[in-house]
């Protein structure tokens, strides 16, 4: 019996200790992939190098972990799933889930945050007054309010013009020509393609207007210039939302990476009046 | 800092463009869950959208040429019966009335209540501006009521932009001289657009080779659009235009000319809703007069009006897995002639309609749509329509679609009710116990986007049977020979169509597309005006075109079309001609010495100098034109 007790602490310590290491074990957040792209593998580096260890990863399609209640999503078919009521849901590189869909659901946004965006811009142009701003998916409509409120209390006249149907870009620019003197195109999925983007980088070009885009990369192609969160970024404010939200934070249902990267096409911008100096980009494409 | 940064994007490697548009290429896929518009790959018909891109690099110089070159449309020069410059049908029946399609512009319908089809000739649109041409091949009068049966043409004009800006042309040829202008001014809380076009066309040779054929036109249309926007979720529209149109009667001397009249106006009132739907409710007035109806030769006055007035409701459900249009509409349409309805001059038909829409995505390959339509009017009765589509998309850009649709076709005012002497033998009388054309329609379909959208494909398969098919027959022989309409017949139509249009870059593009198609008509040449429908549908038709910048502000575009022969004829005059298989190639060649100004060449049915088309026998001559364009504030 005495020898009994003697043991009694070492084993509500040990009890304590195996309860504590299994809730951390439940805490341990799962990642769930639309596809095994190169984009979503960026962000999911950035989430693991942001949560401190490696994560339970599984694809868009496949049964969710029992234990597991926290996840993050990154791509749109994996935030577009169906979730258990309870679960902790972070999503990243999901433009068209709103997430209006699933209230437990946290969106980090593809766009940089509204007043960050506006103010780049303005660093760049400081001349701009009125910008126009395309999108078309029904999930982008809360960014592009946003950003008009940011515009508004910056002095920025921010036009809204919804492209929908998408193929109805060129009409679109005809009917909102010469109302804007820079242009904006929102990462809508439905929107940003090869097509829609060379319309848009030959009308900026024709009219000398800055033409913005929104994903690194665009630059190379033509836009003026892209004011843009990495994926891996995205991936890592992912991780601090999850983190936040487990430890009982009230996180906004959209969050935005702090870090932003400008990049400028020298030759676009110098064309659409901008510059000659860029000191305030990260990267001055020649 | 900077430098850290610099670092930062080195030692991660920016996401190339092509990364860029990969990436939104596969979120793309769950955008389509969420959204409310219909995308045409989606849509349960085959559609073909033609833009103001290419209207202008083709240099189409009426309707008819923007339709002439599409797949599944069958486009006729010459004169009809009632003088119109062209027939145009879709999936074969091609003839003077073509009463089974629906032509519709900015929404509003132009279809003729008194003798069925339309008068493309004097419809008030111009093609400066036109913003684009959806053509539906195939029924949709579960979504747009009856007479959408062998397809719908949904004309769009340009909503006046937020800046001042305008054009104008003049052109002239060896057979026409037109001008155009327009002009528009706006700002953030709408705008305002007025045009205008002028038009003269000398008339074609006689059938004989003597002399002229007396098919002269002089033409004139004013347009108008305001634009208000109170809110960025409300649009206020106001629509209104008219056409003035003299033309000489083929057989007739040239003072003996017809004049038409045609104007319309239209209030449109559109507001998006917090639920992710929109609400729209228009009214429209159109009004026709024609004194001295070609049709009938000697003077015969008719004036038709339509009043319109429609409520739309589109919303999105269940996280956008399900869009749903409900509406209702209401039309008073009527037609008003002494002399083709003798002793009851005034006739009309009143339709009342409601219909609903929707598609569900049911997973994420199968898309199921489905509608239906109920009709009520004074000709018709109570007459339903519907359709029912399953759309499977087991790849990204590849869509596979099955369709029935069902669509009744209302006979026209004339059918129905005419008493009029065409000529001391032959007295046409109406039918009032005429009973609606019921069409149902099978289709298979494929849509496919490729090589980041820039390849477009469509092909489809289709068969359609027509109850009750309006023909006329003799009710009484002897003098005068009494002419009447009837149910009694039945026709089927079946085939395929194939197009492509590859989109190189900016303003550089090839299309290529095949027709093929049969009919069967019980009655055939019985048909007391011996219309052929088997015979009067070619059943070879390939199109291409091709449209790309030369340098140096150059651009040339070019099309040609293959026709399989036929036998041209006319339901009303009784005629009919064989054509021969035949070529047409028409091209055009543009300079553009600066943003502002545009000169072109072009010329018309180059390989031949005469091309016979239509029933009558109008020798359409070769043409070439030249002109130039000055476009402001653009």
């Amino acid at each position: 019996m005495a020898a009994l007790r003697r043991r009694l602490p070492v084993a509500a310590l040990a009890l304590v200790l195996a309860a504590g290491a299994a809730r951390a074990e439940k805490d341990a957040p799962a990642a769930v992939m639309s596809s095994e792209s190169e984009h979503y593998r960026r962000a999911l580096e950035g989430f693991t190098e942001a949560w401190g260890s490696t994560v339970a990863v599984i694809g868009a399609g496949a049964p969710l972990p029992s234990a597991a209640w926290a996840f993050t999503a990154i791509g749109g078919k994996a935030a577009a799933r169906r979730w258990p009521h309870d679960a902790i849901v972070v999503a990243c590189l999901s433009p068209s889930v709103s997430s209006d869909e699933n209230d437990a659901m946290t969106r980090v946004s593809l766009m940089p945050e509204p007043a960050v965006l506006v103010d780049r811009i303005r660093a760049l142009a400081p001349k701009l007054r009125v910008m126009s701003v395309f999108w078309s998916s029904e999930s982008s409509r809360d960014d592009v309010e946003a950003l008009r409120k940011a515009g508004d209390a910056r002095g920025l006249t921010i036009l809204s013009e919804r492209v929908d149907p998408p193929g109805l870009l060129p009409e679109r620019l005809r009917a909102s020509q010469n109302r804007a003197d820079a242009l904006w195109l929102m990462p809508d999925p439905a929107l940003v393609s090869a097509e829609n983007f060379a319309i848009l980088r030959e009308y900026a070009a024709a009219k000398k207007l800055p033409f913005f885009a929104p994903t690194e990369g665009l630059a190379e192609r033509g836009a003026t210039a892209t004011i843009a969160a990495t994926f891996r970024d995205m991936g890592g404010a992912a991780a601090r939302s999850l983190r936040a939200r487990l430890a009982g934070s009230i996180e906004p249902e959209t969050v935005y990476v702090s870090r932003v990267i400008v990049t400028v096409n020298g030759p676009a911008a110098v064309a659409a009046g901008l510059g000659p100096n860029f000191e305030m980009a990260d990267k001055v494409l020649p | 800092m900077k430098a850290i940064l610099l670092l930062a994007i080195l030692a991660s490697p920016a996401l190339a463009a092509d990364d860029a548009f990969e990436f939104f290429r596969e979120e793309a896929k769950v955008y389509t869950a969420s959204r409310r518009s219909e995308d045409a790959r989606r849509a349960p018909m085959a559609v073909d959208v033609i833009t103001s891109e290419e209207i202008r690099a083709y240099g189409y110089a009426n309707l008819a040429d923007i339709l002439r070159y599409r797949a599944g449309l069958d486009v006729l020069d010459g004169r009809s019966a009632d003088g119109n410059r062209a027939i145009v049908s879709a999936r074969g029946f091609s003839r003077d009335f073509v009463s089974e399609m629906l032509v519709l512009v900015d929404g509003r319908s132009v279809y003729s209540p008194f003798l069925g089809g339309v008068y493309w000739q004097s419809m008030p649109v111009q093609i400066q501006d036109i913003e684009r041409v959806e053509i539906v091949r195939g029924p949709n009068a579960a979504l747009y009521g009856s007479n959408a049966a062998l397809g719908v043409i949904n004309i769009i004009t340009r909503k006046p932009g937020a800046a001042a800006a305008g054009e104008v042309s003049a052109r002239g040829g060896n057979r026409r001289a037109a001008s155009a202008a327009a002009a528009e001014a706006g700002g953030r809380l709408g705008g305002l657009r007025v045009s205008h076009s002028f038009e003269q066309v000398l008339g074609n040779p006689a059938p004989n080779g003597v002399g002229d054929a007396n098919d002269f036109l002089h033409s004139n249309k004013l347009s108008v659009r305001g634009l208000l926007k109170p809110d960025a979720a409300t649009e206020l529209e106001f629509l209104g235009g008219g056409s003035r149109q003299t033309q000489g009667i083929p057989g007739f001397s040239p003072d003996q000319g017809a004049k038409r009249e045609e104007d319309f106006q239209m209030i449109r009132a559109a507001r998006g809703l917090e639920s992710a739907g929109s609400l729209e409710a228009v009214v429209s007035r159109s009004v026709f007069a024609v004194s001295a109806e070609p049709l009938f030769g000697r003077t015969v006055d008719v004036r038709t009006y339509q009043y319109d007035a429609e409520l739309l409701h589109r919303a999105s459900w269940a996280g956008g897995r399900l869009s749903s249009a409900f509406g209702a509409g209401w039309r008073l349409m009527g037609a008003y002639s002494d002399q083709t309805f003798a002793g009851h001059p005034a006739q009309q038909n009143e339709v009342l309609r409601g219909f609903t829409h929707h598609s569900l995505k049911l997973a994420e390959q199968l898309t199921l749509a489905a509608g239906v339509s109920l009709e009520r009017s004074q000709v018709g009765g109570l007459q339903p329509a519907w359709q029912g589509a399953a759309i499977y998309s087991p790849r990204e850009n590849h869509d596979f679609r099955l369709s029935y649709s069902r669509a009744p076709t209302m006979p026209p005012l004339f059918n129905k009710y005419a008493d009029y002497r065409l000529s001391p033998a032959i007295r046409l009388v109406g039918n009032p116990s005429l009973a609606p054309q019921q069409l149902s329609s099978w289709e298979a379909g494929w849509t496919s986007r490729a090589l980041d959208n820039a390849l477009k494909s469509q092909a489809a398969v289709f068969y359609m049977q027509i109850k009750d098919r309006n023909f006329n027959f003799v009710r009484t022989a002897g003098a005068p020979l009494i002419v009447s309409y009837d149910n009694r017949n039945r026709a089927s139509a079946w085939g395929a169509e194939l197009s492509e249009e590859y989109g190189f870059s900016a303003g550089r593009a090839i299309f290529a597309n095949y027709t093929y198609e049969q009919i069967r008509d019980d009655k055939g040449p019985t048909d007391v005006f011996r219309t052929d429908l088997r015979a009067g549908t070619p059943v070879h038709k390939v199109n291409a075109g091709v449209r790309s910048p030369l340098g140096r502000g150059f651009a040339a575009s070019a099309l040609i079309g293959y026709k399989d022969a036929y036998d041209a004829n006319s339901s009303t005059r009784g005629t009919r001609l064989a054509i021969p298989r035949s070529f047409r190639l028409d091209a055009r060649l543009s300079w553009t010495p600066r943003p502002d100004w545009e000169l072109f060449l072009a010329g018309m049915d180059l390989l031949q100098p005469y091309r016979v088309e239509a029933a009558d026998g109008t020798a359409v001559p070769r043409r070439f034109e030249g002109g130039v364009t000055k476009r402001f504030g653009l």
